[in-house]
């Protein structure tokens, strides 16, 4: 069980790291926004699985603090492509232009 | 029967969070949620005539296809990771929008296509008005793709005329 | 996170900032559940990490609308100074 956990956290850190390179090296506001919304989601779900099966393996009263860390991954899976819309369209209606291959 | 539903909704959240059992805790929370249910009923359920089987029906559809996304959201990442680390992304990328009519109707449907879109390969939804989505593509392959099979999956699960 | 930071200081729109505010605050909640198994105390820092996932959705959201409606990426003086109103 620990072995599934320290898999799952390292696999959530390398996406990370991978999100991390592309809002630092992608040229516009739009395919960051990619970057941001996917990597985001997968890692933080991959990393708190991780947390729960740690939490499971200590056993007592624990199943409830995976069932609240399950909530939070259930927060975080309808909300962060909610956030991703909700920046898009602020980016769209300010005027933000997107990046073409000749504009630079 | 709404009541019945609503109650449960409210209900389990309650038992997860607080995480007491002993009659006190237990008791004021089927107060609460007694109350809040009679008042609130109608904001959580908006569709009446869907039967207890529609739901389960329903319900085991979505998660299966939660299983789908979650591997899509793998493939995505993979995507954006090798996107980000070519040496010659400028050649790889090119980003369009692109917009598209669909034909799915129920605003939750909508909504969980939207969100669906954002976590697939290379696309995001970045306008919904009506009928019509404005998606952003980051490659020419994945503006090709789309809507995709994920419309009638959705459709499938959620969009069945009793 | 720190490289994050740095595409939250150095973002050239406004809307950079946000995307950057919004992944440190989602890495900020798994970083309170490590901070909780590290400390052995994990009941008290999974309640704060909720209500911190909530308030980090509410603030992307809150910026957001403001944006939409403000219409303008540039900080407020440089804006200002172009077209003073």
């Amino acid at each position: 069980m620990e072995i599934l956990a320290y898999i799952l956290i390292s696999t959530g850190l390398i996406f990370f790291l991978g999100t991390t390179i592309g809002l630092l090296r992608f040229p516009d506001f739009y395919s960051r926004m990619h970057a941001a919304g996917k990597g985001d989601t997968l890692s933080t779900v991959l990393i708190l699985l991780g947390c729960i099966c740690i939490v499971s393996t200590q056993g007592g009263m624990n199943w409830l603090l995976g069932l609240k860390i399950l909530l939070i991954i259930n927060f975080i899976f309808i909300g962060s492509p909610t956030a991703t819309h909700a920046m898009m369209d602020a980016g769209k209606k300010a005027g933000a232009e997107p990046w073409r291959k000749d504009s630079k | 029967m709404k009541y019945l539903y609503s109650f449960i909704v409210l209900f389990a959240p309650w038992l997860v969070l607080s995480g007491k059992f002993d009659p006190l805790h237990v008791g004021m929370g089927i107060v609460c949620s007694l109350l809040v249910a009679y008042w609130s009923a109608d904001l959580l359920f908006p569709d009446r005539e869907a039967t207890l089987a529609d739901r389960l029906r329903q319900l085991a559809g979505f998660i299966g296809y939660i299983g789908w996304l979650f591997w899509e959201i793998i493939l995505a990442n993979l995507h954006v990771f090798r996107v980000a680390l070519s040496p010659r992304m400028n050649e790889l990328l090119a980003p369009s929008l692109v917009e598209f009519d669909t034909k799915l109707e129920k605003e939750l449907s909508k909504f969980i296509l939207a969100n669906s879109i954002t976590l697939t390969p290379g696309t995001v939804t970045v306008r919904v008005n009506g009928n019509k989505f404005l998606i952003h593509a980051l490659t020419k392959k994945a503006a090709d793709g789309l809507p995709g099979a994920m419309e009638t999956r959705i459709a499938n699960i959620f969009e069945i005329t009793r | 996170m720190l490289l994050v930071l740095i595409r939250a200081i150095k973002g050239p729109t406004v809307i950079d900032r946000l995307v950057a505010i919004n992944v440190i605050g989602t890495k900020s909640i798994v970083l309170l559940l490590f901070a909780g198994i590290l400390f052995g105390q994990l009941e008290m820092f999974v309640d704060i990490a909720l209500g911190y996932g909530l308030l980090n959705y509410i603030v992307s959201i809150a910026a957001s609308r403001y944006y939409q409606h403000r219409k303008c990426l540039e900080p407020v003086h440089a804006a200002q100074g172009r077209q003073p109103s």
